[in-house]
């Protein structure tokens, strides 16, 4: 039998600067089991809306610091997310937002933003030490929003609260609706939703962006989509491209042996 | 009907880890790049055959990093307004120090699955303890660079080489342990050859592309000159 125990000081370790006061202990066989949990769901909500709740959990919005998922909803975003989790159990889903109630007082879509962020924290700090990068609290410093000084908040926190217990078949469902949305949501995000196809004309043929050079960018101005964040430009311009063949031409890449070079 | 049980056997090839760094500032223009990279080797001097000689490349430092991958990054927070603040400057910032052992022992041979083309690679104690030196000389090469190294590494890599792989159709002098012949003939059957990266007996230390075209340029000139230069 596993025994994993995360006290409140590892938790805000693990967790940066979150102030959510739960400590937990996983263990086989205690606290509720995932069968009492699949009794209490409600049977009423859809995949769809934890998804749709959990990705603006992931990439929040902030207008217009933080341009984030919950825009790209009028466009189908949780929609296009779901494809790519047509393999999970909608049981697992709803044992996701169920749990949250015995930690924090609501189910996940019932939380405030505030809450949802210390849930998902929460889950997180049921993965290894190391399983996802901290803050970079530098950057953060940057900006008004995360503005707090970290370590007074993690030294000033009561150190070890009684543990709540958390079976560990339950600990494996939020592992995996976790990490499975997680990585979608990601993914989907900074894939340029909704710009993350080339469009096609009638016959199925891609439409260039610049016919003349035939170049395609799938990537339109209107909408701040992941790769805009990312500041990622997608192909190269035509201008780009006489600039680099200029450039590179310029180089002599083999000194000497180039006037015995036929072409 | 004819039967070689050296088909598929004699697996060779590298075993590689991916080791991702992140430096403080941007090192790489957003969106641009080269797969080419800057790679060395370095020899265990207990060998004179080049056993035991490791690779460490540049991987992802001059290469485009993709959104969606800098995304999933361990460095990248877990979510949140952090993890958007990470992605403002992660595509520029992100890469890895690629480390593998690319001459194994010749002890050391794996083979395919020749129902299901699966690589089996046993990996071995030598391996193991060579690939942690490598990631100490990484770790210090990172240190130098002023980047922040990951400290993920497996604990051993036993089944995970076998990479570039070489050797399942090697050449030999006898069928007893090979496939083909010096002029890339099969043993048993004339008229049948094989000339690829199945055909050279031992790991070359390289990525093994222009390897394979090599075999296929000196297959076609033994060709030549076993069957069509006699003045026929």
């Amino acid at each position: 039998m596993s025994t994993q125990r995360a006290t409140r000081r590892q938790f805000l370790k693990r967790t940066g600067f979150s102030v959510a006061s739960v400590s937990v202990l996983v263990q086989e066989g205690r606290g509720k089991s995932l069968q009492q949990y699949l009794e209490e769901i409600s049977p009423d909500l859809e995949p769809r809306d934890v998804i749709a709740v959990l990705g603006d959990t992931l990439i929040p919005t902030q207008e217009p610091d933080y341009p984030g998922y919950r825009r790209l909803e009028k466009h189908g975003i949780t929609e296009e997310v779901l494809k790519g989790l047509k393999g999970v159990g909608k049981k697992d889903f709803l044992t996701f937002n169920e749990v949250s109630k015995d930690f924090f007082g609501k189910p996940f879509m019932e939380l405030d933003e505030e809450k949802r962020a210390d849930y998902v924290d929460f889950v997180m700090g049921l993965f290894p030490e190391g399983s996802f990068g901290v803050s970079d609290f530098n950057a953060l410093s940057r900006t008004e929003s995360h503005n707090r000084d970290v370590s007074d908040l993690v030294e000033s926190a009561e150190l070890i609260d009684e543990p709540k217990e958390l079976d560990k078949q339950v600990a494996m469902v939020l592992q995996r609706i976790f990490k499975l949305c997680r990585t979608r949501v990601l993914t989907v995000f900074y894939r340029n939703f909704p710009y993350h196809t080339i469009e096609r004309d009638a016959e199925g043929m891609p439409i260039p962006t610049d016919q003349e050079h035939q170049i395609i960018n799938p990537n339109k101005s209107d909408i701040i989509t992941g790769w805009d964040i990312a500041k990622f430009p997608g192909p190269l311009s035509w201008e780009e491209e006489l600039e680099r063949r200029e450039r590179f031409m310029k180089i002599h890449w083999h000194g000497e042996q180039e006037k015995d070079n036929i072409y | 009907m004819v039967e070689n049980k050296n088909v598929g056997q004699n697996l060779d090839g590298d075993t590689r880890y991916r080791i991702p760094v992140i430096f403080d500032h941007p090192i790489k223009e957003a969106g641009r790049g080269t797969t080419g990279g800057i790679y060395w080797y370095d020899d265990d001097p207990k060998f004179s055959d080049g056993t035991g000689r490791v690779r460490f490349a540049d991987k992802d430092m001059s290469k485009i990093t993709y959104p969606h991958v800098a995304a999933m990054s361990e460095f990248a927070p877990g979510h949140g307004k952090a993890h958007m603040d990470f992605m403002r400057e992660a595509i520029t910032r992100l890469g890895a120090i690629d480390i593998g052992v690319s001459k194994p022992p010749t002890h050391v041979k794996g083979w395919v699955d020749l129902h299901t083309g699966a690589h089996n690679y046993p990996g071995d104690a030598y391996i193991d303890q060579r690939m942690n030196q490598v990631r100490e000389i990484a770790i210090e090469i990172a240190k130098l660079m002023k980047c922040k190294i990951s400290m993920r590494f497996p604990s051993t890599f036993r089944g995970r080489g076998g990479g570039h792989g070489n050797g399942t159709c090697r050449a030999g002098s006898r069928p007893q342990n090979s496939v083909i012949n010096q002029d890339f003939e099969a043993h048993e059957v004339q008229g049948l050859f094989v000339a690829d990266c199945s055909s050279y007996p031992r790991a070359v230390s390289s990525n093994c592309g222009i390897v394979g075209a090599i075999m296929g340029a000196f297959a076609a000139r033994r060709m030549v000159r076993n069957y069509f230069s006699s003045g026929v």
